[in-house]
């Protein structure tokens, strides 16, 4: 088939505050697709340039923006690797912390992709971006503004941290959508454990108008794999946690109505988050009460 | 919703700096920035929309000329390389760092990167000039004040007076059209009574004016572009800042500024001084007695005048005071702060503080003068309007080839400019061939009361 009559890659942007598994997340999403013979393009967007990883077996691979420190213009094989199930993985990169610009690296990088004609190139089924949810500058909002991704999905615990970037990711969504950005696909509940994480979960998505596509229970087969540099599709390919990414893969990639979320402003989140405070300690107040009488 | 200013005059706060940098010898600008920064400070020079590429006279500037990959990886290696080369190939006595906006807004370590020379006994400072901070006065004053702060660390304790010394801030180099022309004036002027300027800035100025800063007897202000640096030594030296009412445009203006400096200085203005001050009033004299026929013939008008804070008032109240002329509107347009509106419109009225293009241009049209004075800005202006036009302020790229008002022979240039467009001839009567014969008012405003109107005051 030629390019020309290939159907368009879809582009996903997957977004979550750092340390809360949206690299993981978004790896096992991509090994699943791969495995089911797509063919994906994981370009990770954070300046902590770890986000393929566990695709590629912890090998190295040079970040986009490395390239650009040089002066010579760089060729898609310097700075991109084939991982798990042929999945292009690519690291935006960033500067040191404390130093530079990291908003506007993620900004150069996707130009210098584009340049590259990269997508032109592999002719991927589907292209995932990987992004710091932090959205603190205009800059981590690139895969989302001007159409780049046409959906976003944010990764969220059930910390009010990571609540609280999902909020600020909705409202990213909601001023770039009028002049075509993207819309958001939904919410990722990940690392599940407490008993209340996924009421309240469901509750801010109930409050923002939006929709839980998956949820994916804290599990040590994760952490094992990633400690040997593996995805959950990889290194325990029949286990529960594998069929789990699978299933949420199909629906990340399913065709869908991207929504605009209601994102809450500050005083209603803070309410909102004070309410489940007490109920969650009032819960255990009650846990422990019950305990002491025995 | 905020919008883009129009036409701000003289680029932006780096731009000011680098301006300042460049009219005091021996102090060497370094502009840490995109290299289109540096490159405006030439452009900015003609003008908006008047340059097409870089002047020749574009004078050498060290920039780090930052790429893409600067601004994501931060800028301080790259700054550290060019101070480095700089201190080596470029001869000066102070090299001053300049942030642009994008190394601001990335937040570049440039102080660190300063230490690391100055440690090692080079005259190095940095200075935080982003065009976001303001217009170029805005960047001139900074860079003033950054100076006046570094010669005092520099010498922290204030060895001795030079009786007569005066510093000079508030002409802001490049930028305030005839600046030059301006400064050798406040000059003379001062010389005439006795005093000495120091003018930092300028053929006179220089890095021994720099150094000398700390031994002035008073900082004598002529704009608030200047009280920065006058502040500064009036802190750690305690030197009195002395601020006038602008420019003194006309003999007037002159004797009331070196009164109030005598006053501070508590050195009253000797026989030889007194005696300087009544030629200064007898050439005033004698131009308004010459041209008195001319005035005459050119009436009492009500004019829309548009200048920075440096010339506007001082113009206007020559023309009220002098020659009995009404203002229909007084714009002073160099954004100046606003605990300066008050001093900077004392006795005059209609004064208004505008800094857009197109709010200018609208005031001057609501204000039904019957004459516009002003810059080239405001010649396009006067024509949409047909109004006559006196061009008093000559666009910044000529203001260092002319001659400025200060003084009575400021004020006999400003006559000069008003005869040339009412009475080219010298004829004693007002052109007839000006559009503004067609507007019926013409004849009433030149003869109020069936006579014409005489200048206020000619002669004592
Ligand atoms: S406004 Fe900022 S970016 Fe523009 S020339 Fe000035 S310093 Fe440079």
């Amino acid at each position: 088939m030629s390019a020309k009559d290939r159907p368009r890659a879809k582009h996903i942007a997957i977004y979550g505050k750092g340390g809360i598994g949206k690299s993981t997340t978004t790896s096992n999403i991509s090994a699943a697709l791969a495995e089911a013979g797509h063919r994906v393009i994981q370009i990770g967007c954070d300046p902590k340039s770890d986000s393929t990883t566990i695709l590629r077996g912890g090998a190295e691979l040079p970040t986009v923006l490395d390239s650009l420190r040089g002066r010579t213009r760089p060729r898609l094989a310097d700075i991109s690797a084939l991982g798990f199930g042929g999945v292009l993985c690519i690291e935006a990169g960033g500067p040191v912390p404390g130093v530079g610009c990291a908003g506007r690296g993620i900004s150069a990088a996707v130009d210098l992709l584009e340049r590259l004609e990269v997508f032109e190139e592999f002719e991927p089924d589907y292209v995932l971006y990987d992004v710091l949810g932090d959205v603190v500058c205009g800059g981590f909002a690139v895969p989302i503004r001007e159409g780049i991704a046409e959906t976003a999905y944010v990764v969220t615990s059930s910390d009010f941290m990571a609540i609280f970037a999902a909020n600020n990711l909705f409202k990213a969504i909601d001023k770039y959508a009028p002049s075509g950005g993207g819309r958001l696909g939904g919410i990722i509940a990940n690392s599940l454990q407490l008993p209340h994480a996924r009421a309240l979960i469901d509750d801010f998505a109930d409050r923002t108008g939006t929709e839980v596509v998956g949820y994916v229970p804290r599990s040590t087969e994760v952490a094992q794999s990633e400690l040997y540099g593996q995805t959950v599709i990889e290194a325990v390919p029949y286990s529960e946690q594998a069929e789990i990414y699978r299933h949420l893969a199909r629906r990340v990639v399913a065709d869908h109505e991207g929504q605009l979320p209601k994102p809450l402003n500050g005083p209603d989140l803070k309410d909102w988050a004070r309410g489940w405070g007490d109920r969650i300690f009032g819960a255990e107040t009650v846990v422990v009460a019950a305990q002491g009488q025995r | 919703m905020s919008r883009a200013l129009i036409g701000p005059a003289g680029g932006c706060a780096l731009h000011g700096a680098i301006l300042t940098a460049l009219a005091i010898d021996g102090v060497v600008p370094l502009v840490h920035s995109t290299p289109g920064c540096a490159l405006r400070a030439g452009l900015s020079l003609r003008g908006p929309g008047r340059a097409t590429t870089a002047p020749a006279a574009l004078p050498p500037l060290p920039s780090t000329n930052l790429a893409e990959r600067h601004v994501v990886f931060g800028g301080t290696s790259r700054l550290r390389e060019q101070i480095k080369n700089t201190l080596a190939v470029v001869p000066g006595r102070l090299l001053t760092v300049l942030t642009g906006c994008p190394t601001e807004m990335i937040g570049d370590d440039v102080t660190a990167m300063v230490k690391e020379v100055t440690t090692q006994g080079e005259a190095v400072i940095d200075i935080a000039t982003a065009g976001f901070h303001g217009t170029a006065r805005h960047g001139a004053e900074s860079f003033m004040t950054a100076l006046a702060n570094w010669v005092g660390k520099l010498d922290p304790r204030r060895r001795g007076t030079e009786a007569g010394l005066v510093n000079l801030f508030g002409i802001v180099p490049r930028v305030d059209p005839g600046w030059l022309g301006n400064l050798e004036e406040i000059e003379r002027l001062l010389a005439g009574v006795g005093l000495k300027v120091n003018p930092l800035i300028g053929p006179s100025g220089g890095f021994e004016s720099l150094q000398a800063l700390p031994s002035a007897e008073a900082s004598l202000v002529l704009s608030p572009w200047g009280l920065g640096p006058a502040r500064t030594l009036s802190e750690r030296f305690g030197i009195p800042v002395v601020q006038a009412a602008g420019l003194p445009v006309g003999a007037d203006a002159v004797r009331q500024v070196l009164d109030l400096l005598s006053e501070v200085l508590g050195r009253p203005i000797d026989e030889a001084g007194q005696k300087f001050l009544d030629v200064e009033q007898r050439l005033e004299d004698f131009v308004l007695n010459e041209s008195l026929e001319s005035l005459v013939g050119i009436g009492r008008r009500r004019f829309a005048l548009a200048g920075g804070s440096l010339v506007a008032g001082p113009v206007a109240r020559f023309l009220g005071d002098v020659l009995g002329w009404s203002s229909a509107a007084i714009l002073v347009t160099d954004d100046p702060p606003e605990q300066s509106f008050g001093p900077l419109s004392a006795g005059l009225d209609r004064v208004r503080f505008l800094s857009d293009a197109a709010a200018i241009a609208e005031a001057v049209r609501a204000s039904e003068a019957d004459v516009v004075i002003g810059g080239s800005a405001e010649r396009d202006l006067a024509e949409q309007l047909r109004l006559p036009f006196v061009e008093v302020f000559p666009p910044s790229a000529l203001g260092t080839l002319s001659e400025g008002h200060a003084g009575a022979r400021g004020a006999r240039r400003l006559v000069a400019a008003i005869l040339r467009t009412f009475d080219p001839e010298g004829i004693g009567a007002t052109i007839t061939t000006r559009p503004v014969l067609e507007r019926g008012n013409e004849t009433r405003l030149a003869t109020v009361d069936g006579v014409p109107a005489p200048p206020r005051r000619i002669g004592r």
